[in-house]
């Protein structure tokens, strides 16, 4: 809500590029961070986002974002990326870096129910695979997921 | 060529070589190829093939790769139409008491999954001259098995087998397996008098009080079991017996005096401690009815009041002890 609310400011300008964006994505500036996610949902919610799986992948650790409007803004990303949300997000959990494990483990429950018989079953296995994860936060990330989904065996 | 290259990437990995790496001595080549392993069953190509060398990594040291061996060994065991191969049972036995919860639940869920063809593994694996680590787990298995209809009779008769084993970790267990199986309805309680006489016998406190529950279900039908019980060379057995009767006769339940009566010649019989409050229940009963009997005689002579009463319980004083001498000593 506060995501629709600030687009309402944005001028309907070019995207920036990739690069730029995936810069943006990455600053320590909440504000910045924030401004990126606004920016692709405005695409998003015109139909026109081209979705970069890079970029993408990027912005699945906003997901978690200490700051909650950078997190709900993302959220609302996710849910307008529907089924295209899922492959950075499988990608990320097989990320080397733990934390993007953790993060992307914890964000299926999100996307889960937009996400059609076979997108669904391909998150569960891949979140199966994580409760032997050899990190201890992305072990429960993903076991608390799967609770979530009533998935565990 | 190019037809014939995308034919062999199509292929993918050769499973030979990966059950060779699933076996590798090296720790890193074994969670490559389970990792490998586990995608191919995920991807719906299950190989029966893959079954024995992934419960083999069940035992592995390394949780992720003991874990995906499970999990790995849970999409492949659908491949699994016939007989179970040899090698995957007992590790899956053994890895339901995993002390990771997943990859206990993934092997239950693989065990679960080969149900009735695991039995004739399973039973073997209960057997004394196996380790007692497999044993027990073992009879976990017994419990999921419960489940499927067809095999709780046998599950039932291996339990009851069970109560008189060796080893007193076995028993304990499964003393408490009957019991569950029973709260739960899939076991009915044991009716084979004698069977129960045995077990009631046991120098294993559990099996003896297990057995004297299951006795006293069986109401008026356990009677002649406890009376003859009371013969017994243990002193604990005859003990219960007593104490079990008395419950039957207090509440009624055999009131057939001649049925009754072999009861009563075995107590005139023979003087036990363990068998003492049964007496005393058998005198004071006697008592009761000897009395009563005075009473109306006296009555048919014309004879009512305090004084015929009293005279009434003099003579079923006299008549037990004439009838029972050893009855008549008893409070």
């Amino acid at each position: 809500m506060i995501a629709l609310t600030c687009l309402v400011c944005l001028p309907l300008a070019a995207l920036p590029d990739v690069a730029t964006l995936r810069k943006l994505a990455q600053s320590p500036e909440a504000a910045k961070r924030l401004e990126v996610v606004q920016l692709l949902l405005v695409e998003a919610l015109v139909g026109e986002l081209k979705v970069d799986k890079e970029l993408l992948g990027d912005l699945v650790p906003l997901l978690d974002d200490p700051a909650e409007d950078v997190r709900k803004a993302t959220l609302s990303l996710w849910g307008e990326l529907g089924v295209k949300g899922l492959p950075p997000l499988l990608e990320q959990m097989e990320s080397r870096d733990a934390t993007r494990r953790r993060i992307a483990a914890k964000s299926v429950p999100l996307i889960h129910k937009k996400l059609g018989e076979t997108d669904g079953r391909k998150a569960i296995q891949q979140l199966e695979r994580l409760l032997f994860d050899p990190d201890a936060g992305t072990r429960a990330a993903a076991e608390g997921s799967l609770r979530a989904l009533k998935a565990l065996p | 060529m190019i037809a014939t290259l995308s034919l062999l990437l199509l292929a993918g990995p050769d499973p030979g070589e990966l059950v060779l790496a699933l076996r590798s001595d090296n720790a890193g080549t074994r969670l490559a190829a389970v990792r490998q392993v586990e995608r191919l069953g995920a991807d719906g190509a299950p190989d029966e093939r893959f079954l024995v060398p992934l419960a083999a990594l069940l035992r592995d040291p390394d949780l992720p790769t003991r874990g995906l061996a499970a999990l790995a060994l849970s999409r492949h065991v659908v491949a699994c139409k016939g007989r179970v191969p040899d090698g995957v049972v007992v590790p899956l036995l053994l890895a339901l008491g995993d002390e990771n919860t997943h990859v206990a639940g993934y092997s239950r869920q693989s065990f679960v999954s080969l149900g009735e063809r695991t039995w004739p593994q399973v039973r073997a694996a209960l057997e004394a001259d196996q380790p007692r680590a497999q044993r027990l787990a073992a009879l976990e298995g017994c419990r999921r098995l419960l489940a499927i209809p067809a095999l709780r009779e046998p599950i039932a008769g291996r339990y009851w087998s069970l109560l008189a084993d060796t080893d007193g970790g076995i028993r304990e267990r499964t003393v408490v397996l009957l019991k569950l199986g029973q709260g739960e309805g899939a076991l009915q309680p044991l009716r084979d008098g004698n069977r129960l006489a045995v077990l009631l016998r046991s120098q294993d406190r559990r099996v003896s009080d297990f057995a004297a529950g299951q006795l006293a279900a069986l109401e008026e039908a356990a009677f002649p079991t406890l009376v003859g019980l009371l013969d017994a060379p243990e002193p604990g057995a005859r003990k219960e017996a007593s104490r079990l009767l008395i419950r039957l006769l207090d509440r009624g339940t055999v009131l057939d005096l001649e049925r009754l009566i072999p009861l009563f010649e075995r107590l005139a019989r023979k003087e036990d401690p363990e068998t003492d409050p049964l007496r005393a229940w058998v005198a004071r009963v006697s008592f009761v009815v000897l009395k009563a009997l005075a009473t109306k005689l006296l009555d048919s002579f014309g004879w009512v009041g305090p004084e015929a009463f009293s005279l009434a319980g003099e003579m079923a004083g006299k008549a037990l002890a004439a009838l029972n001498p050893p009855l008549e000593k008893m409070p």
